[in-house]
């Protein structure tokens, strides 16, 4: 019934903009030819036309680019807020049980891959997204490889060297968040 | 074909790299399962199916030691083609995998 209602509403814009156009193109000092001119008649209909085709082109393409910037920046977000969840307990506590710190990895893991997925099928620059995963990979590496006592990791020994990782792996998920902006 | 289901053939909960760092190693992973299994699989020619599915998480250094010895024993490209990987849940691990079997120790 909208579509149907949009489709009336533009038929009925697109008469009164090649009557406007004609009407306008006929226009010389104040007397209107009564007479039809079928050449500019076509020029204008075609004119318009062509306007009509490149602003519906315009908007469409406007569109998709904001949908799929709407889809990829929620996943993105809640990929975000995992790694700060991580980092922000990885910050207060003393000691940490590698099987919290490789459940949580396994988390941020799931919603990477599909998003790198999505990035690399698509046309937009995927660099920035296979930047996170080598950074998360590396920083997997090295907390899970720290020496433990009973699968327990003594956080405070290795303390600056694992905040430092992580804020590497924050100001990367912040200059990917900026290159995603120029997807809108 | 010779199965193992980390789940419930060996824990719940991968710990660390070697026994020195506690319980369910990549080192205990290896000599009470992973290495067994891969010479059952030898002896029968069959391929060795290995589920990562439904554990919390695999440390890297529980791949990389328990993966890393069986790539080392056996040779990585005979222990890389004669391995079936599942790992639905994160196809990631599968290309770390990969890495520490071809990696040198």
């Amino acid at each position: 019934m909208k579509k149907g209602r949009a489709i009336l509403i533009s038929i009925v814009c697109f008469i009164g903009g090649v009557l406007l156009s004609y009407i306008a193109s006929q226009y010389v000092y104040f007397k209107m030819k009564t007479e039809i001119s079928v050449f500019d008649m076509s020029i204008s209909v075609l004119g318009l036309a062509i306007g009509l085709y490149i602003a519906v082109t315009l908007e469409r393409q406007k569109n998709r680019g904001q949908n799929f910037y709407s889809y990829v920046e929620s996943k993105f977000d809640l990929l975000w807020q995992d790694f700060i969840k991580l980092s922000d307990v990885l910050d207060y506590s003393p000691n940490m049980e590698l099987t919290e710190i490789s459940k949580s990895l396994k988390g941020i893991y799931k919603k990477l891959t599909p998003l790198k997925t999505i990035f690399v099928a698509s046309d937009y620059d995927e660099k920035c997204i296979i930047a996170i995963e080598e950074k998360i990979s590396d920083f997997d590496e090295y907390i899970t490889g720290l020496e433990s006592n009973n699968n327990v990791i003594n956080i405070d020994t290795f303390r600056d060297k694992i905040t430092s990782k992580c804020n590497e792996i924050n100001e990367c998920f912040a200059s990917s968040y900026k290159s995603l902006n120029h997807i809108s | 074909m010779i199965e193992i289901k980390i789940l419930t053939d060996f824990t719940f909960a991968p710990g660390a790299r070697d026994y020195d760092d506690g319980k369910d190693s990549g080192q205990e992973f290896y000599e009470t399962l992973l290495k067994s299994k891969f010479d059952e699989a030898l002896k029968q020619n069959v391929q060795l199916k290995i589920d990562l599915d439904g554990v919390e998480g695999y440390p890297s250094s529980f791949l990389s030691e328990s993966f890393g010895l069986l790539g080392n024993e056996y040779g990585a490209e005979e222990v890389w083609k004669r391995l079936i990987i599942v790992s639905n849940e994160v196809a990631l691990y599968i290309k770390k995998i990969k890495k520490y079997i071809h990696e040198k120790r």
